[in-house]
C-alpha cells in the first residue's frame, strides 16, 4: 500500500521529535543532528523503532537542516542517503505495513528577497536538490515543516511537485500570536498551500497542543486538503541549564479530541516529545473518528499575510496600474522606474482598493521581464493580493511562479488556446481566475449566450481538476453608446449567474466608452449591477462617486451592518477619495508618508520658499501656477535647484539636518514630477550617474537619498539597486556611457566586494570615476581601495559628481 | 533555549528615534509628524521576540571558549573574565521597520529614515526589555550579569555571527537568518553576549 491508499483509510500517527531526543544521547548544542545519520546510524534507527514500537505510521529522516545551503554536495548526498536508510531498516524491522518513511524537510536557513537576500528561484532550486536525492534514496512521501515563511514554504512545494509526485505535507510554525514570523496567518497559509497542491497542510512547533487548537480551526475553514498537527510538549523553560517543556504526555493526549474536532486527521509531536507522547496519542486516537473535511467552496485569494475572500461583500480590484491612457505609467515602464509604480499601488491601497490589477503590457518591452520586476516590487510595498492581467500566458506563468500568495488571474476565455494555456498554470500555482464569456465567436449578444460560453470553461476547468469556487465569471461590458441594450443585457448575465451560484466580476468603466461625463454613467451602472449580484470590480478607487456608491451600496444592502463602515467613511471624509491627493496626469496622484504639509508659521508664497520648508503639496501647487507662465527649465533654475542648495549648504554647515534636507528633496521631487508631466521632450540631463549597493550588502538608505539628491540636481540616475555583483555594475556603466559609477556599503564584510568592484572597473573603463560611501568608511580606506573620492554624506557626492560632470571629456 | 514573545518593552524614547535620524536635541513639528507617519506602520505589526542558551565560557588570555567555539577577542575576554557561565541571545522586533523603509523609500525618503530610526531604537528598547528579565531570573540565582556585547563590537569579529547562529539557530525559533555577507534578516535584530558573574560581596 502506498501514502496515498493510506490517508484516506483513518487517523495517522506521526512521530515525535528527533532533535531533543539527539540531545539526551549526546548531541552537543552547535553539532549538526543530520551528521549523526553517518557517525552514529544506531542510535537514529533506533529513535525510529521507538516511535514505530509507540504507535507512529509515519517517520521523519534526520534530514531537518540538510540543504545545499548549508552543505556541500557530496555531504549532502550521503547524510540523506544514510538517514532514508536508518529510517527503511527500522520500518522493515517492524514488519508493519502501516508505516511509511517520510523525507524531513525544514528551513534552509535564509530568508527570501525581498525581506532577505535569497532569490526564490534558488531556494527552489536547493530544495529541488533535497527532494531528487531523497526520493532517490527511496523515501514513501516528502514533510516539508516548521516553515515560517509562507514563501518559503511555496518554494519548498514547488520544488517537491517539480521533482516527484511524491505525496507532499507541509507545515507551518505558528507563534503565540498565531502567524508566521513573515506575518501570515493560518488562513493565508491553508489558502496558498492547499491551492498549490499538498496532500495535506498543518502545523507544528513554536507553541503546545493547546495553542495549535484555534490555528487549526482557523485553517480547516480555508483549506480543501486535509490537516495535522504537530504541537511542541508545551512551553520550554531552561533549568540548570537544561530545558524542559510543561506539558506531560498524558495532557498532551487528552487536547488530542480538540485538535480532532478542529480537523486534525493525523498527529504527532514536535520539541520535547518522545515515545511515551505518541504512546499516549495512539491510545486516544484509537477512541477518534477520522474527521470528515468540511468542503470548502470559498472563493479565495490571497497575499502573503492577507486573505480576500470573493463573495457577498463586494470586492474592489484598482486598475491604475495598467498603462492604456497613461503616459507617465508608460514611461515609467519603459525607464525600469519600478518605484513609480509601487508608489501608485500604496495610493490605491490607501484608496480603499483591496486587490490590485497588474497590467504591464507596452509596445516595444519584454512583458515577461517587466512583469516579474513589477510583481516583485508591488508585492514589496503593499499587502494587498494581486490580479495579474496579462494576455501573453508566458508573462502570466513567470508571475504567478514567483507571487508570494495567490492570485487572481486575470483572465481565461471561452477560446481553446486560451483554455489550453491558462487552465494548466491555475492548477500548477493555484489562483481564481477571472473567466471572460468570448470565444472564438466573439462576445455572444444575449445574457443566455455568454452563459453558454460560462459553462464550457466549468466543463474544461472541471476537467484540468479545477473546481467552480475557483471561478469568477466576467460577462464583459459593452459600450452603451454603440448598443442600447447592452446594459441592460449585462445586468440580467449577472442576474442569471447569481441564480446559478457563480461569482461575477466587472471591468465596469467600458460601459460609458463613448459618452462624456463617463463617471457619472459608470457609477449609477455599478449600483445596479452591485444590485444584480456582481461579486468584484475592477475600478480607479480615487474616484469620489465610485468610492461612494461602494459604501452607500453595503450600508443598503445589509452588508454592512448598522451602516457602521458607511457612518465611518463618512464622517472621516473617506468617501471625498484622498484628501490630500491632487491631480497629475489628469488623474489623482498618490500622497504618502505625513498626510499633509506641515504647518508654516509665515506661509509659502514662493516655489523656493515651498521647497526649503519641505511642503510637497504647495510646491506642486506653486509648479502648476508658475508653468503658466514660466518655461520649466527657468522654473528648475531661479526657484528649485537654489533652494536645494540653501539646504544643503545649511546641512552641510550643520545648522540643519537630514530630515530637512530630505523633506526638502521631496518638495523638490514632486515639483519635478508636475514638471515631467508637462514636458514633452525628456530635459536635457546632466551625465548619467550609476548608483548601486555593492554585493553582499542590503542597506540602501543612504544610497537612496543620495539618488534622490542627484535625480533633483538633474543627474540621470540609474540605480542597480542593492546586493549587486560586480560585474552587473560594470555591464551598467558601459551601457549608459556613465562617467562616475557611485558605491555604498554598510558593512565591513562587504568592503571587499566594494574594492573588486573598483578594480574591475578602473580595469575595464578606464576614465570612470568611482565614489564610495557608507558608514564604515573612512577617506583613508577608501584610499587604500582605490576609490576616486570618499564622501561622508550625501551632498558632498551631489559637489563631486557636478565636478565629474564639469569636466570637457564628460560634458 | 527560550522563545520569548512577552517581551514588555518601554514607550517609544522619541530622544533616542532622533538620535537615530542624527538629530542631537528636540524634535520640531516636522520631525514629530515624519516618526508618526512612520509609527503607523512599523509599530501596529512590531513581533518583540528573543531567545537565548546559557553556555559554559572559559577564558585564557585573549582567547574565550564559550559553548565548545573559539574565539580570540581580547575586548570578549575582559568581559567575561571571572565568569564560567554566559549568556547568548539573540533578539528582534521582526520584519515590519523593514517593510515600512521599503514602502516609503520611493516618494518618501524622509519618512522611511524615521522608519529606520524608528526599528533601531524599538530593538534596543527589546534587548533592554530582555535583559532585565535576565538579570531578575538569573539575579535571583546568585549571579550578575555583564553588560552585552555583540560580534563586531571592540575586537570580536563578526564572523563570530556565524557561531553564535549555529550555537542558537535564531532562525527556527524567532525568524531571524543570516545572510550571505553576514546581515541579519529582519535588520533590526541583534545577537548578544552576557557574561553571568558570580555575584560575591566585591561585585555587588
Amino acid at each position: 500500500m502506498n501514502f496515498r491508499e493510506y490517508m484516506g483509510k483513518g487517523m495517522i500517527l506521526l512521530d515525535g521529535a528527533m532533535g531533543s531526543r539527539l540531545q539526551s544521547a549526546g548531541l552537543i548544542p552547535g553539532e549538526m543532528p543530520e551528521r549523526w545519520s553517518l557517525s552514529h546510524p544506531d542510535v537514529i534507527e533506533n529513535i525510529h523503532r521507538e516511535y514505530i514500537a509507540a504507535g507512529a505510521n509515519v517517520v521523519l529522516t534526520n534530514t531537518f537542516g540538510a540543504n545545499p545551503l548549508r552543505m556541500e554536495d557530496g555531504e549532502l548526498c550521503e547524510v540523506i542517503t544514510a538517514a532514508v536508510g536508518c529510517a527503511r531498516r527500522a520500518v522493515l524491522a517492524s514488519g508493519r505495513e502501516d508505516v511509511f518513511v517520510a523525507l524531513d524537510i525544514g528551513p534552509c536557513g535564509r530568508m527570501l528577497a525581498p525581506l532577505g537576500d535569497l532569490d526564490f528561484e534558488a531556494a527552489v532550486a536547493a530544495f529541488s536538490r533535497v527532494v531528487t536525492l531523497g526520493a532517490s534514496a527511496g523515501c514513501d512521501l516528502i514533510f516539508i515543516e516548521t516553515m515560517g515563511d509562507v514563501y518559503e514554504a511555496r518554494a519548498a512545494l514547488l520544488a517537491v511537485r517539480e521533482a516527484c509526485s511524491l505525496p507532499v505535507l507541509v507545515s507551518c510554525a505558528f507563534g503565540a500570536d498565531g502567524r508566521l514570523f513573515t506575518g501570515a496567518t493560518p488562513a493565508v497559509v491553508a489558502t496558498v498551500l492547499s491551492s498549490l497542491g499538498a496532500d495535506m497542510i498543518g502545523a507544528n512547533c513554536s507553541v503546545g497542543p493547546l495553542e495549535m487548537v484555534a490555528v487549526l480551526s482557523e485553517m480547516a475553514k480555508y483549506s480543501t486538503v486535509p490537516l495535522f498537527a504537530k504541537p511542541n510538549a508545551g512551553m520550554p523553560s531552561v533549568r540548570d541549564g537544561r530545558t524542559f517543556y510543561d506539558v506531560s504526555a498524558a495532557d498532551f493526549a487528552a487536547i488530542a479530541p480538540s485538535l480532532v474536532s478542529a480537523g486534525a486527521c493525523a498527529l504527532g509531536g514536535c520539541c520535547g516529545t518522545d515515545p511515551t507522547y505518541i504512546e499516549a496519542l495512539s491510545q486516544a486516537v484509537k477512541k477518534l473518528d477520522r474527521p470528515t473535511p468540511v468542503s470548502n467552496n470559498r472563493t479565495v485569494i490571497s497575499s502573503y499575510t492577507t486573505v480576500c475572500e470573493i463573495g457577498r461583500d463586494p470586492v474592489l480590484i484598482g486598475e491604475r496600474i495598467n498603462p492604456t491612457g497613461k503616459p507617465r505609467l508608460k514611461e515609467a515602464l519603459r525607464t525600469k522606474d519600478y518605484g513609480y509604480l509601487a508608489a501608485e499601488a500604496i495610493g490605491e491601497e490607501d484608496a480603499g482598493a483591496h486587490v490590485l490589477d497588474v497590467n504591464v503590457g507596452l509596445p516595444g518591452t519584454d512583458e515577461v521581464e517587466l512583469i516579474t520586476h513589477v510583481v516583485r516590487e508591488i508585492q514589496g510595498v503593499t499587502t494587498l493580493p494581486l490580479c495579474i492581467d496579462t494576455a501573453n500566458h508566458i508573462a502570466m506563468e513567470a508571475a504567478l511562479r514567483l507571487y508570494n500568495g495567490k492570485a487572481l488571474i486575470n483572465s481565461v476565455n471561452g477560446k481553446r488556446e486560451s483554455l489550453d494555456s491558462i487552465l494548466p498554470l491555475a492548477k500548477k500555482y493555484g489562483g481564481v481566475l477571472i473567466c471572460l464569456t468570448l470565444d472564438e465567436q466573439g462576445i455572444p449578444p444575449t445574457a443566455e449566450g455568454r452563459f453558454a460560453i460560462a459553462e464550457k470553461i466549468i466543463a474544461a476547468a472541471r476537467e484540468h481538476g479545477i473546481p467552480e469556487s475557483e471561478l469568477v465569471f466576467d460577462p464583459l461590458c459593452l459600450a452603451v453608446s454603440a448598443d442600447s441594450g447592452s446594459g441592460r443585457e449585462l445586468l440580467r448575465a449577472l442576474e442569471m449567474f447569481r441564480a446559478a451560484g457563480l461569482k461575477t466580476s466587472l471591468g465596469i468603466s467600458n460601459i460609458s466608452f463613448g459618452l462624456p461625463e463617463r463617471d457619472a454613467v459608470n457609477s449609477t451602472f455599478f449600483a445596479l449591477a452591485l444590485g444584480a449580484g456582481l461579486n468584484a470590480v475592477i475600478i480607479n478607487p480615487h474616484s469620489t462617486r465610485m468610492m461612494e456608491v461602494y459604501h452607500t451600496f453595503r450600508a443598503l444592502s445589509g452588508i454592512d451592518e448598522g451602516c457602521r463602515d458607511y457612518i465611518a467613511a463618512a464622517t472621516n471624509g473617506n468617501l471625498r477619495a484622498c484628501t490630500s491627493a491632487t491631480a497629475v496626469d489628469g488623474k489623482n496622484a498618490p500622497a504618502i508618508g505625513a498626510k499633509s504639509d506641515p504647518v508654516c508659521e509665515n506661509g509659502t508664497s514662493t516655489l523656493a520658499q515651498a521647497v526649503k520648508r519641505g511642503m510637497r503639496d504647495r510646491a506642486r501647487e506653486l509648479t502648476r501656477a508658475l508653468l503658466d507662465s514660466l518655461p520649466p527649465l527657468e522654473i528648475i533654475d531661479r526657484e528649485i535647484i537654489p533652494a536645494l542648495n540653501e539646504v544643503g549648504v545649511a546641512y552641510e554647515k550643520g545648522t540643519c539636518y537630514l530630515p530637512t534636507l530630505l523633506l526638502a528633496a521631496e518638495a523638490a521631487s514632486s515639483a519635478f514630477e508636475v514638471i515631467k508631466s508637462v514636458m514633452t521632450a525628456a530635459p536635457t540631463g546632466r551625465c548619467t550617474v550609476i548608483l548601486a549597493t555593492v554585493e553582499g550588502d542590503v542597506h540602501d538608505i543612504g544610497k537612496n537619498i543620495v539618488r534622490l539628491l542627484l535625480e533633483n540636481y538633474g543627474f540621470t540616475v540609474v540605480d542597480l539597486g542593492r546586493d549587486v555583483p560586480p560585474d552587473a555594475i560594470l555591464s551598467a556603466a558601459r551601457e549608459h556611457s556613465a562617467p562616475l559609477v557611485g558605491l555604498s556599503a554598510l558593512m565591513t564584510t562587504t568592503v571587499p566586494a566594494m574594492e573588486r568592484t573598483v578594480a574591475l572597473l578602473h580595469s575595464k573603463l578606464p576614465g570612470v570615476r568611482v565614489m564610495v560611501g557608507g558608514a564604515v568608511l573612512t577617506p583613508e580606506y577608501a584610499a587604500a581601495i582605490g576609490a576616486d573620492f570618499y564622501s561622508p554624506d550625501a551632498m558632498g557626492a551631489v559637489r563631486y559628481a557636478e565636478r565629474v560632470c564639469d569636466e570637457p571629456e564628460n560634458r | 533555549m527560550i522563545p520569548t514573545t512577552d517581551l514588555n518593552l518601554s514607550p517609544v524614547c522619541e530622544r533616542e528615534v532622533l538620535r537615530y535620524m542624527g538629530i542631537r536635541g528636540n524634535a520640531t513639528d516636522v520631525e514629530r509628524a515624519l516618526i508618526s507617519a512612520a509609527a503607523a506602520d512599523v509599530l501596529p505589526a512590531l513581533t518583540p521576540r528573543a531567545c537565548y542558551a546559557v553556555l559554559d565560557v572559559a577564558t585564557g588570555g585573549d582567547v574565550v571558549n564559550i559553548g565548545g567555539r573559539t574565539v580570540r577577542s581580547r575586548s570578549l575576554a575582559r568581559l567575561l573574565c571571572g565568569a564560567t557561565r554566559a549568556v547568548i541571545f539573540a533578539a528582534t522586533v521582526g520584519p515590519s521597520p523593514d517593510r515600512a523603509v521599503r514602502k516609503f523609500e520611493r516618494l518618501s525618503p524622509a519618512t522611511a529614515l524615521a522608519a529606520d530610526a524608528l526599528g533601531s531604537e524599538r530593538v534596543e528598547a527589546a534587548c533592554d526589555a530582555l535583559c532585565a528579565t535576565l538579570c531578575r531570573d538569573f539575579g535571583a540565582l546568585g549571579y550578575k550579569l555583564t553588560p552585552r556585547f555583540s560580534p563586531g563590537y571592540g575586537d570580536l569579529p563578526l564572523d563570530f555571527q556565524r557561531d553564535v547562529f549555529d550555537l542558537l539557530s535564531p532562525d527556527r525559533r524567532i525568524g531571524v537568518t543570516l545572510g550571505a555577507g553576514l546581515l541579519m534578516t529582519p535588520t533590526k535584530s541583534v545577537t548578544a553576549i552576557l557574561g553571568l558573574l558570580p555575584a560575591t560581596p566585591a561585585n555587588g
